[in-house]
């Protein structure tokens, strides 16, 4: 038997799923939605939104797009649009929530069976979560934005930072977390 | 570690307590929907009278929302209602028109009368667009809010 050959090897580019999108291309939007709705969640949450509202926030910057879509300029630059979108709309609907500020955090749910290792490993998440949150706020942001695998010009757009303040916050955070995990990373 | 282990330390943490809900991407996708004509003018808000909290704080106050296109202006009070909007308005140029509410379950339809005036009611609440038919094949769609 011959192996399956995908149709496409290469990862079509952002950009040029915009423009399919842009002409009618249905499975196009689905994989510019697959591709970003991690990230635009990273962004939301990062301003501490509760889930609810940051859910919100990841639909109307999509609509945000919808209404864009024929406009926008440079479609190579969605991800730092949709980047910009949704800090926007994180920091309006979070000054329409005033009090609904502190995360709510998913207790990590325990595997089916419970090895040993896997008890380890759940408590180490555990330590790393709980020293995340301990940092201070643009650490936070920081941190969880280049964990979702944002470009620095994403994270720059996503915290309406200068581009070349985005790599020194990187390391500085990480160094930051290291040093309160101690031994335990 | 180094930075990038870290990272996917950090990752992992992330992906174990706060997992993006599986729907999102889903609501994501149906938006596409909501594409519009190519022709339609988009109208932006350009005016929000009272925030969505301040208005349910305040016993229910009207909201009143402006929007501005090119050459069009559509001006909309938003009354609460539990989990519903009444939403009443005037679109200008005062023209009939058919308007299309759409939300996210779907959409109401309504029309302005001559004199550009219209009202809907059990909107859910949400993010809502409005949409204007003009006579002539011409479309302007209201920039997406939530009400």
């Amino acid at each position: 038997m011959a192996s399956v050959i995908p149709n496409e090897v290469t990862p079509v580019s952002a950009g040029t799923l915009v423009l399919r999108a842009r002409a009618g291309d249905g499975a196009a939007w689905e994989a510019l939605t697959a591709r970003y709705s991690g990230m635009l969640w990273a962004i939301a949450r990062s301003y501490r939104l509760c889930r609810a509202d940051a859910a919100d926030v990841v639909q109307l910057t999509w609509l945000r797009l919808i209404e864009n879509l024929g406009a926008l300029r440079d479609p190579e630059r969605i991800g730092a649009w949709l980047a910009v979108t949704a800090r926007r709309e994180a920091v309006r609907a979070a000054r329409g929530a005033a009090v609904r500020v502190e995360a709510e955090w998913n207790a990590i749910p325990d595997p089916a069976t419970p090895p040993d290792e896997h008890v380890a490993a759940r408590e180490r998440l555990r330590t790393v979560m709980a020293a995340i949150q301990t940092l201070p706020q643009l650490c936070q942001q920081t941190l969880r934005l280049f964990a979702a695998s944002l470009s620095y010009a994403e994270v720059a757009a996503a915290l309406g930072i200068p581009l070349g303040s985005v790599g020194p916050a990187r390391t500085r955070c990480l160094a930051a977390l290291r040093k309160l995990l101690g031994g335990a990373a | 570690v180094n930075d990038g282990e870290l990272l996917d330390l950090v990752r992992q943490a992330l992906e174990s307590c706060d997992p993006p809900p599986p729907e999102i991407a889903a609501a994501g996708q149906a938006a596409y929907r909501w594409r519009t004509p190519p022709a339609a003018a988009l109208a932006g808000l350009t005016r929000d009278r009272s925030t969505p909290m301040a208005g349910l704080r305040h016993g229910g106050a009207p909201r009143q929302l402006t929007f501005a296109g090119t050459g069009v202006l559509v001006e909309i009070e938003v009354t609460a209602h539990d989990r519903t909007r009444e939403v009443t308005g005037l679109l200008r140029p005062a023209v009939a028109a058919g308007v299309r509410v759409r939300h996210a379950a779907g959409e109401l339809a309504a029309e302005t009368d001559p004199a550009g005036q219209f009202a809907v009611t059990g909107v859910p609440q949400g993010l809502v667009s409005l949409l204007f038919q003009l006579p002539g094949g011409q479309s302007v769609v209201t920039s997406w809010i939530r009400l």
